[in-house]
């Protein structure tokens, strides 16, 4: 097992410095094979991020900091702790700073007195050490080095008693001890706890006076937890009442490296044993650790075949077991979306970390395969409102036909389009352009919206209630290019299959019986809209710093197929602000809607997003197209919180209407210039994490 | 892309040696490959030309290197030629040449000797094509520190107007010549990155004073040019040796024109070459 190959290890906190070490500047780090920039935010605070300008690759590490930013030494572009660039010296004052001029961000924080570092969320790795508040303990600082070996080397190391008599014979081992006690060992919720009572000797100066020993032999009582996936607090208590409790962080710096990170918390004073003695004498341990573990192999034996084992090496093969849940992603710690096959959380590790969820298995695979995406595709509408859905079943075919038709619909005439421009101002269908609707139609945005029907009479003829003629207007088709309708019709049908399948899985997800969204969601007024975000149409209005201001959807959920032009879709993170969706190839981006937020009483969400306008002339002037399926129930669903969804003595949040009161309230809204984004606006004034 | 990516750039002319430090068949390393070159005849062209040894290990688009008109006409103008730096730099060529077209940096990299973070805003230099297939952009900007390296004053916080004509005549070669319209006397760069392989080049460049000898003493201009140059080396040693020749993995500012317009061109140039081999 090399430690870069352990996606799981990326979700654990790491110890990468003292504190105190990063108040004079920035200072390099590597975690996991990336290459990060560590930083001082203000006192006792941090950042950190991928040490590459987004610029011109330069490392920020190399640079300064200033007002808590980090200063890029190339042209001086300043990053805040949420990776964001505060100052670009080169834009133009007023300009808004391009939403792309971000450095991806890790997390971090300061504990006991040491940087910690997490590649993804993290679920675990920072020890409960309470003898660091404890005032009869004092710390004293150790290592911070790097040695040329593997992370989990140096743990096997740590619980593996027998090294002790012929590696450290020249501290405190003795070979002719080497035939020791049996550890006790037991598994805890953190790791390992291994608990041994071990006779040392005492053959170094050093030794006896660290440890306020006088004899040359003393029988020593050992308690060491491992805290996973590297990290090892030991707990040593001798006869004479010290305790010295030693923190031994490591840092998996990549396949063949780790930094020792390494503290003591004791309980007796500077008086009775100086830390220089404290610290002499583990240097002189560690040494000795050091030479023998840069001699291993880095990839560390799985398999308890590979090696011969004795009983006493009970720990290290508790150890073992423990790594084979990391790989298997079987670990508890380990949150359930990253037990669903299909879900690459490195992928979506883009900024905003919008999981990407392999749905396919959920109609070929196992029950478990079945359970696992529904779960993955719930828990990530629970958390983030979105997630990236990749083995979606969509036709390639017709999704690049419906693409280009649209893409070249947008580069005719102007007033090719406006002869079939929309004629209602809330519910388009049609071409709308900039000026068009109260706030959607900014000054970029032109739109071509389809429902699934060309007339309410077809609508009507096909069973949907007598006035879906509010819900649905007629079609107005272009002429040119040729084969548009075709085009969008044969993608329209594609997004509905794919609805279908979606709402499977959220039945599954959400705990609801098979096909409980099926007569809910069928005489549907769906639609279908291409967004084309360009600067070449003379719209007379203001330039935006968007494209899209922020607002919620109003439907089930949407489908967006996004291209990778320039300007970026933001969604807003609880506690973490806007943060890009970038798109990733092959992928669909789900997002839920409000209904579906009052079905299951916000338990999924509907999470605020924007698009963001570029702000280089020469990226303005490139077009992106972005295309939207909004699914909204049909006329006569009933919305409100679903009763089997709530648990016990939880109080339904919203009222239970007919989706017919419900929409033609969000139409009123809009014709009264009261849409979803001037309600996210008013929502924003009240409270400031929104904005 | 790393540049032995980039297959179009064996094609190219590159510097391998000193014309003065060259003593027989040498061992070189071009684009991730190891020849041995022999100027008195061997597998590889050879061209001896501004103090350099070059050479080409594909098929050479033009019949020598670019010209450096400042040299070639140097009887006339008394300009005076040097051979400034060759020597090994970790980080890709195309990096070198991107700091090259560059001007924005030097508010920030080159602050401990001719910039200043409060001149950081440029205007947008107006970019032309040129006869080599590259372009040309012209800038005017104002610097300090200038005037030591001008022989005008050792006061490096005096500040002097200078136009700044960029050309790119090969994909990793740059002419560069600053003109201070009489504040100072006008000098000259010929910069070529040599790619050694896809994380180290040999970083070229070719100076021309167009002062006197006591106007610009030799000394002092390459000692001040020897600190700007570390400043370089600092930075680009820490660039990534991926350069993106697409637009929309980094991001760009209206300054950056020049060095967008090198990534399209080097882009151009792949396409190209993808085209003839298919």
């Amino acid at each position: 097992m090399l430690v870069t190959q352990v996606p799981a290890f990326r979700r654990f906190w790491y110890p990468v410095a003292f504190a105190e070490d990063v108040t004079a500047g920035p200072i390099a780090r590597r975690v996991l094979g990336e290459d990060l920039v560590v930083w001082s935010t203000g006192p006792g605070e941090v950042a950190a991020a991928r040490d590459k300008c987004p610029h011109r690759s330069s490392k920020l590490s190399i640079g300064w900091t200033e007002d808590g930013c980090v200063v890029c030494p190339y042209h001086g572009w300043r990053f805040g702790a949420d990776g964001r660039a505060t100052h670009i010296p080169q834009l133009d004052p007023g300009l808004p700073i391009p939403p792309k001029a971000q450095l991806r961000s890790v997390h971090a924080c300061v504990r006991y007195g040491v940087v910690w570092v997490a590649l993804e969320e993290p679920v675990g790795g920072i020890p409960a050490l309470p003898e660091a508040s404890d005032p009869d303990y004092r710390y004293v600082r150790q290592f911070d080095e790097v040695w040329a070996a593997a992370a989990t080397r140096l743990v096997d190391n740590s619980f593996d008693p027998a090294h002790v008599a012929y590696v450290h014979r020249g501290t405190f081992g003795n070979p002719s001890s080497a035939h020791i006690e049996v550890p006790e060992v037991s598994m805890t919720d953190e790791g390992l706890v291994a608990r041994i009572e071990l006779e040392v000797d005492n053959h170094l100066d050093v030794a006896r006076r660290a440890n306020g020993e006088t004899t040359t032999r003393t029988v020593r009582t050992t308690v060491s937890r491992f805290v996973a996936p590297f990290l090892r607090v030991m707990s040593i208590t001798y006869p004479n009442g010290l305790h010295h409790l030693l923190v031994t962080g490591i840092c998996p710096v990549d396949d063949g490296h780790l930094r020792l990170v390494q503290w003591a918390l004791r309980n007796d004073t500077e008086a009775d044993v100086p830390a220089a003695d404290v610290v002499a004498f583990d240097r002189a341990v560690t040494l000795e650790d050091q030479h023998l573990l840069e001699h291993t192999d880095p990839d560390y034996e799985l398999d308890l075949t590979d090696l011969v084992h004795v009983k006493v090496d009970r720990g290290t093969i508790a150890l073992r077991k423990i790594y084979r849940q990391f790989v298997e992603g079987t670990w508890p710690a380990l949150a359930r979306v990253s037990e669903a096959p299909g879900v690459d959380l490195r992928r979506g590790a883009a900024s905003a970390e919008v999981p990407v969820v392999d749905i396919a298995p959920f109609f070929d695979g196992t029950p478990d395969d079945r359970a696992a995406v529904a779960v993955a595709v719930v828990d990530a509408c629970a958390t983030i409102g979105f997630v990236l859905i990749t083995g979606h079943g969509v036709d390639q075919g017709k999704l690049e036909h419906f693409y280009g038709t649209a893409k070249e619909f947008f580069q005719l005439p102007l007033e090719d389009k406006l002869a079939v421009r929309s004629p209602a101002n809330n519910l388009f269908q049609g071409y709308a352009c900039p000026g068009d609707g109260p706030g959607y139609h900014t000054s970029e945005r032109q739109s071509f919206n389809v429902s699934r029907f060309d007339t309410p009479a077809d609508a009507i003829a096909a069973g949907y209630p007598d006035d879906i003629g509010s819900h649905l207007y007629d079609a107005l088709w272009p002429t040119r290019p040729a084969g548009f309708r075709a085009a969008w019709r044969a993608y329209f049908e594609e997004m509905e299959d794919l609805t279908d399948r979606l709402l499977r899985i959220f039945e599954a997800g959400l705990g609801l019986p098979d096909g409980w969204f099926a007569d809910k969601v069928d005489k549907d007024p769906s639609t279908l809209v291409a967004n084309y975000y360009s600067n070449d149409i003379d719209s007379g209005h203001e330039p935006s710093p968007f494209r899209f201001k922020a607002h919620v959807d109003g439907d089930v959920f949407t489908i967006l197929y996004q291209d990778d032009g320039p300007g970026s879709l933001q969604l807003h993170h609880r506690g973490l602000g806007w943060r890009n969706v970038e798109p990733v190839p092959g992928t669909f981006v789900v997002n839920i809607g409000e209904l579906l937020a009052r079905w299951t009483n916000d338990r999924l969400r509907a999470t605020p997003h924007r698009v963001l306008a570029p702000v280089d002339p020469a990226e303005q002037a490139m077009p992106r197209v972005s295309a939207p399926f909004f699914v909204k129930p049909n006329l006569d669903a009933r919305i409100g919180p679903i009763p089997e969804l709530l648990a016990p003595g939880e109080q339904p949040r919203y009222p239970t209407i007919t989706s017919r009161q419900w929409l033609g309230g969000y139409l009123a809204d809009i014709d009264a210039g009261y849409d979803s984004t001037e309600k996210f606006a008013e929502l924003a004034k009240v409270d400031p994490a929104l904005r | 892309m790393r540049v032995t990516e980039l297959r179009f750039l064996r094609d190219y002319w590159y510097p391998v040696g000193v014309v003065d430090q060259w003593h027989g068949p040498t061992p070189i390393t071009l684009l991730g490959r190891r020849y041995v070159l022999d100027p008195t005849g061997g597998d590889l062209p050879v061209r001896l030309r501004y103090g350099l040894v070059w050479t080409c290990v594909g098929d050479p688009v033009t019949a020598d290197p670019p010209r450096w008109p400042e040299a070639d006409a140097a009887a006339e103008n008394g300009w005076r030629t040097y051979v400034e730096f060759f020597e090994r730099w970790a980080c890709s060529a195309p990096r070198i040449i991107d700091n090259n077209l560059d001007n924005a940096h030097v508010a920030y990299v080159h602050r401990g000797s001719f910039g200043d973070p409060a001149f950081a805003r440029l205007p947008r230099p107006d970019l032309r094509p040129n006869d080599e297939g590259g372009f040309t952009a012209v800038v005017t900007t104002r610097q300090v520190g200038v005037g030591v390296q001008l022989g005008v004053t050792d006061d490096e916080s005096a500040v002097f107007v200078r136009e700044t004509v960029t050309e790119l005549v090969a994909p990793l070669t740059t002419r560069i010549r600053l003109r201070y319209h009489g504040a100072g006397p006008d000098y000259g760069f010929y910069g070529v990155a040599t790619p050694v392989d896809d994380t180290s080049s040999i970083y070229v460049r070719l100076t021309a004073l167009g002062g006197t000898p006591d106007e610009q003493p030799w000394e002092r201009f390459h000692a001040f040019g020897t600190r700007v140059k570390e400043e370089d080396r600092t930075i680009l040693e820490t660039t990534d040796c991926d350069f993106p020749v697409d637009l929309t993995s980094e991001v760009h500012l209206k300054v950056d024109a020049p060095t967008v317009a090198y990534r399209r061109y080097l882009a151009r140039l792949l396409q190209e070459d993808l085209r003839s081999c298919s």
